[in-house]
């Protein structure tokens, strides 16, 4: 049990290491890649367990100790977005379908943006005063290049997983 | 059972809260810097990786349009090599006129050098993404404010928060970022440079009687604490004037390339 905490533990430091300084200086629009969220639902849709929440506060913890962001809400943004993706899972969208990854895909990479736009906005608005993120043009097209990006990182691992794995419904789910 | 969920969520969610304020209370320091000296090799290593990519990506192969950049930058060396000696005789002769009244020696100042290991924050969209992360910190003897320089030694932007073995490096096209500058005209005008949209820098309330043109050269001016002066920042690329006006504004072309930094260097006054 021990070395399979070991090794998600690594993977996860992996892979948001190589989100933090690969993927940002890659071209545009590669460099919107979200990697960790990928792995965060897939983690989730294939396991469900919630103690992996642990793997995505370490995430957060490296990601603000190498993002230095103006404050320290990484800690915090990976495990709420993990557990909003659970929500989505356990009450709204099945595990099994393209349809529903790529929804859970849309609606967790929004909460996540959201979630740190707003928590840098309110800091910047009690330190220096600064300008409401969704009055930007900027910010819908960079939201927008992000989903677009994720969705196709999504259906690409999707398709991989279907081919290793039956557990995956391709398209549709049929009812019979 | 839901009542069981619903605890364990609590329960969890407790644990990460008293985490978060362990963590924000810096608690969890002595562990950082061992997280830092493992992982920071790796980060450079991958930056590096990735903005050769970059590189590579963004490089143009037209034969005409390189040898017409050849062509021009040929003409401007040549005319930088005129430029140098003259400036070789004023250093030679300055350096005399100081010895001769005695003036203290120039203030000097030390280098540190860094390697960039991330670009931008997280979720920031393009026009925000003017910043870099280093990976030298506190430990290193760095505090927020002090200017970083790029192989040549032209600015590219100053310190705006520091860790423990990692800093934020806000570059000078970046909003947020501000400059005390001199423009290398007649009248030395001194103010503000702002970086703007993440493209470009401005200066503002530049007086209608002062001469400013196309292509002077903005430099630090050193009334800043803690970044020296003459660290070239940019060239003037547009003057803004209108004579209704009492003052007048210069857009700024920055100097640094944003997109080849690999390794920069701090200066410690």
């Amino acid at each position: 049990m021990w070395f399979k905490i070991l090794i998600n533990s690594i993977t996860i430091a992996a892979l948001s290491l190589v989100q933090i300084s690969f993927i940002s200086s890659l071209p545009f629009p590669a460099n919107k890649l979200n990697l960790v969220l990928a792995a965060l639902i897939f983690s989730l849709s294939l396991s469900g367990k919630i103690k992996n929440i642990w793997f995505y506060v370490l995430a957060g913890l490296i990601f603000d100790m190498f993002f230095v962001p103006p404050v320290k809400i990484f800690i915090l943004a990976w495990p709420l977005t993990f557990l909003f993706c659970r929500l989505l899972l356990r009450n709204v969208f099945t595990n099994r379908s393209l349809f529903s990854f790529l929804a859970i895909c849309l609606f967790t990479d929004i909460f996540y943006i959201f979630f740190i736009k707003t928590s840098f906005y309110i800091y910047g608005f009690f330190s220096s005063g600064s300008r409401l993120f969704i009055l930007s043009l900027d910010f819908w097209n960079d939201m927008l290049f992000r989903i677009t990006v994720d969705f196709l990182l999504v259906l690409v691992l999707f398709y991989i997983f279907n081919f290793i794995s039956k557990r995956l419904k391709p398209v549709f789910i049929l009812r019979y | 059972m839901r009542r069981k969920n619903i605890k364990k969520t609590f329960i969890i969610a407790a644990i990460i809260g008293l985490l978060a304020f362990l963590y924000f209370t810096n608690i969890f320091d002595f562990a950082k810097e061992k997280i830092y000296q493992a992982i920071n090799p790796a980060a450079s290593g991958l930056y590096s990786l990735g903005a050769n990519i970059r590189n590579g990506f963004e490089s143009r192969t037209d034969q005409k349009e390189l040898s017409h950049k050849v062509k021009e930058l040929e003409n401007d060396r040549n005319a930088l090599l005129v430029e140098n000696a003259r400036l070789k005789e004023l250093e030679e002769e300055n350096k005399e006129l100081r010895s001769y009244l005695e003036f203290l020696d120039e203030k000097k100042y030390s280098y540190k050098m860094a390697h960039v290991i991330a670009i931008g924050v997280e979720a920031s969209s393009e026009r925000e993404e003017k910043s870099i992360v280093i990976d030298k910190g506190r430990s290193e003897g760095l505090y927020p404010g002090l200017g970083v320089v790029d192989s040549r030694g032209v600015l590219v932007g100053k310190l705006e928060k520091v860790e423990e073995k990692a800093s934020r490096v806000v570059l000078t096209t970046n909003g947020s970022c501000k400059l005390a500058a001199t423009i290398q005209n007649m009248e030395r005008t001194i103010g503000i440079v702002s970086g703007e949209m993440g493209l470009t820098m401005s200066m503002e309330l530049i007086p209608q009687d002062e001469e400013v043109e196309a292509g002077d050269l903005i430099v630090t001016s050193g009334l800043e604490d803690d970044i020296p002066r003459g660290l070239l920042i940019g060239e003037v690329s547009r003057v803004n004037s209108n004579n209704n006006e009492i003052w007048k504004s210069v857009v700024i072309e920055p100097l640094a390339d944003f997109s080849d930094l690999i390794i920069v260097s701090v200066i410690i006054p």
